[in-house]
């Protein structure tokens, strides 16, 4: 499955979508998204995995890259995560105590907002 | 394909773009032997590593996939040649997951290479599944 990453901005915060499968063939795409949605962010950037259908440690690897370069530049990142299999390899990989992670966009969208 | 006691070979591109054709192989073969959905889950993302591991030490030419499945048991063994095929740093985020999620997970070295090899029994590895 193809990956497709979209972008939307909702009120100042910049929500990205990636949808399809994040894996070491993809894992690049991913990076190149994120980096081009951080450019677009002021204060709040959040990431919609809502779309994703499969992500392996590859990809968690670009979104704990991603973190790290929102933390750097005073951008909080929060992240939409329904429940099934990637809120599942979430947990496996401890990034569900790292990452700030919501079921709905509208309460990943607040914190963000909220703590800026 | 999978008769409840067979075994499948697959050989494809050490290339990153080859890794979803064994992820689709172990979900057909899960599916066959009527795993859950949450463990056929499972099984994509253990073979999705395990290929990762070996891509990502410089696996060349062909990763070489022999999948098992027995009526409560799928497992799996990839090999291909690495240039360093004695080490084998069993750290990061794809080991965590293949430790988590697999029933026994090794690591050794082959003639060839290097050989993953996976147990996975059916039902869940994790105390608390979500």
């Amino acid at each position: 499955m193809e990956l497709k990453i979209s972008q939307r901005v909702v009120g100042s915060t910049v929500v990205v979508a990636p949808s399809g499968e994040i894996d070491l063939a993809s894992a690049d795409q991913l990076r190149g998204g994120l980096v081009t949605a951080e450019s677009n962010v002021d204060t709040g950037m959040v990431i919609d995995l809502r779309g994703v259908a499969f992500i392996d440690s590859t990809g968690i690897g670009e979104l704990v890259a991603c973190q790290r370069r929102c933390r750097d530049a005073g951008v909080d990142l929060a992240f939409v995560v329904p429940d099934g299999t990637i809120r599942k390899i979430l947990h496996v990989t401890g990034m569900d105590a790292v990452f700030d992670m919501h079921h709905e966009e509208s309460a990943a969208v607040a914190s963000v907002t909220s703590s800026g | 394909m999978v008769d409840g006691a067979g075994a499948v070979t697959i050989e494809v591109p050490a290339q990153a773009e080859y890794v979803a054709v064994l992820r689709a192989a172990a979900a057909v073969i899960a599916s066959r032997l009527e795993f859950s959905l949450d463990d056929i889950d499972d099984l994509r993302i253990l073979i999705d590593e395990a290929a990762s591991v070996l891509l990502t030490s410089g696996a060349e030419g062909s990763l070489r996939c022999v999948i098992e499945a027995g009526g409560e048991t799928i497992r799996f063994r990839i090999q291909a040649e690495v240039p360093d095929a004695e080490t084998s740093p069993e750290e990061g985020f794809a080991w965590s997951i293949l430790r988590a999620l697999a029933h026994e997970v090794t690591s050794e070295p082959d003639p060839g290479g290097r050989v993953i090899g996976v147990v996975r029994h059916r039902g869940p590895v994790l105390d608390s599944a979500l």
